[in-house]
């Protein structure tokens, strides 16, 4: 063994981990080896600065603070998937309402559909207020069903889909807006 | 309280938490801010990181309680979680190796009466904190968890991570490098 194995003993004699073989061998080779002596006063005198050192309390209203970060985050978190699930509302709203959208496109275009609108809006407002109460029950569902692992999956999948219907959707108006061009032109 | 009674005081807390008992997590953070926060001065070095990242250990501990393993002791798990937390932070910041003529005692003064101060007024208390910011994190921890909390070898190696073996050496080492820099420091 040499002075390096020595001091990992002394090392491990400090933390009261050294075996009675071990421990007799380093006490032996102390008796003889000054270096070794000089290195395990220092340690020693290392081990007395360190020994015991002072406990620092954690500041005043500690707990409170962390309680209150708790709650605020817990608000941030909730907040952020309401509104994803304000998002996804909007567009189902949209996807609920192309088939009439797109039903009703080319009369659109026409003056005399806008007049017809205007005599029933009454009955055009009552449908998507409905519509709305629906969605707004179900985006509610949302944000309390879908705060597990599974549910988070579950609310990408839905948006994406609705992404996709959104995509398709505007793919079509164009088409259609492309198609009416061509027929005009 | 005995041992006994404190682990079971605990473990109760424990259980609350877990079933949305919020005044019982307040009573786990009051019994362990302590050792927490004296944890993440030790490794840190500032008060006010310190704070911030003691607050940090306990919202993670909050949010992944059910991660807790009763088998083991709580204070030694929210010390990992403490002690991950505070080496990210310092290989972040990137000021593992600072020497004693480098470091900042502005510092300390810029929080007056606070518990940090008291410390630092005593001389050994000055040089211990001084001495530990020499270390790189990784041994920095390790003597932290072994003088402060008196933790087994198989303790810190469960708080860091690591082997036992990883331990007893980053410890040696962590003790010559320190011999070293009092040795650097009398000859001065």
């Amino acid at each position: 063994m040499n002075h390096e194995d020595f001091t990992i003993l002394m090392s491990l004699k400090l933390d009261n981990a050294l075996n009675e073989l071990d421990e007799e061998r380093l006490n032996q080779h102390l008796e003889t080896c000054e270096t070794c002596q000089e290195q395990w006063a220092s340690m020693q005198s290392l081990d007395k600065l360190f020994t015991a050192p002072a406990m620092l309390p954690a500041p005043n209203h500690f707990a409170q603070d962390v309680m209150w970060q708790i709650q605020r985050r817990k608000t941030m978190k909730l907040a952020s998937q309401g509104g994803i699930a304000a998002i996804a509302i909007l567009l189902l709203l949209q996807v609920v309402s192309l088939p009439w959208i797109i039903s009703n496109l080319r009369q659109m275009r026409q003056a005399s559909f806008w007049t017809a609108m205007g005599t029933n809006l009454n009955q055009y407002l009552l449908y998507v207020f409905s519509l709305f109460e629906w969605l707004g029950r179900i985006g509610a569902q949302l944000v309390v069903r879908l705060r597990t692992p599974t549910g988070q999956i579950a609310l990408v999948t839905l948006m994406s889909v609705i992404l996709c219907l959104v995509v398709l959707w505007l793919v079509a108006i164009s088409k259609s807006s492309l198609k009416n061009n061509l027929e005009r032109g | 309280m005995n041992d006994e009674q404190v682990r079971e005081q605990e473990l109760a807390w424990i259980r609350g938490t877990l079933n949305g008992d919020q005044a019982a997590f307040t009573s786990l953070v009051d019994a362990y801010s302590g050792p927490v926060y004296n944890l993440c001065y030790r490794m840190l070095n500032n008060p006010i990181e310190a704070e911030d990242a003691a607050q940090e250990t306990f919202i993670r501990a909050y949010t992944r309680l059910n991660t807790y393993d009763q088998k083991r002791k709580f204070v030694n798990w929210i010390l990992s979680v403490a002690s991950h937390y505070c080496i990210d932070q310092l290989r972040r910041r990137r000021a593992s190796w600072i020497s004693l003529e480098d470091m900042p005692y502005v510092q300390m003064e810029d929080h007056k009466d606070g518990p940090e101060d008291i410390l630092m007024r005593t001389e050994a208390g000055r040089d211990v904190q001084r001495h530990l910011c020499v270390l790189p994190p990784d041994y920095r921890l390790v003597l932290v968890l072994r003088y402060w909390y008196q933790l087994s070898y198989k303790e810190i190696s469960e708080a860091t991570g690591d082997t036992e073996s990883a331990i007893k050496s980053r410890l040696h080492r962590a003790r010559l490098m320190l011999m070293q820099e009092l040795q650097g420091g009398d000859s001065k």
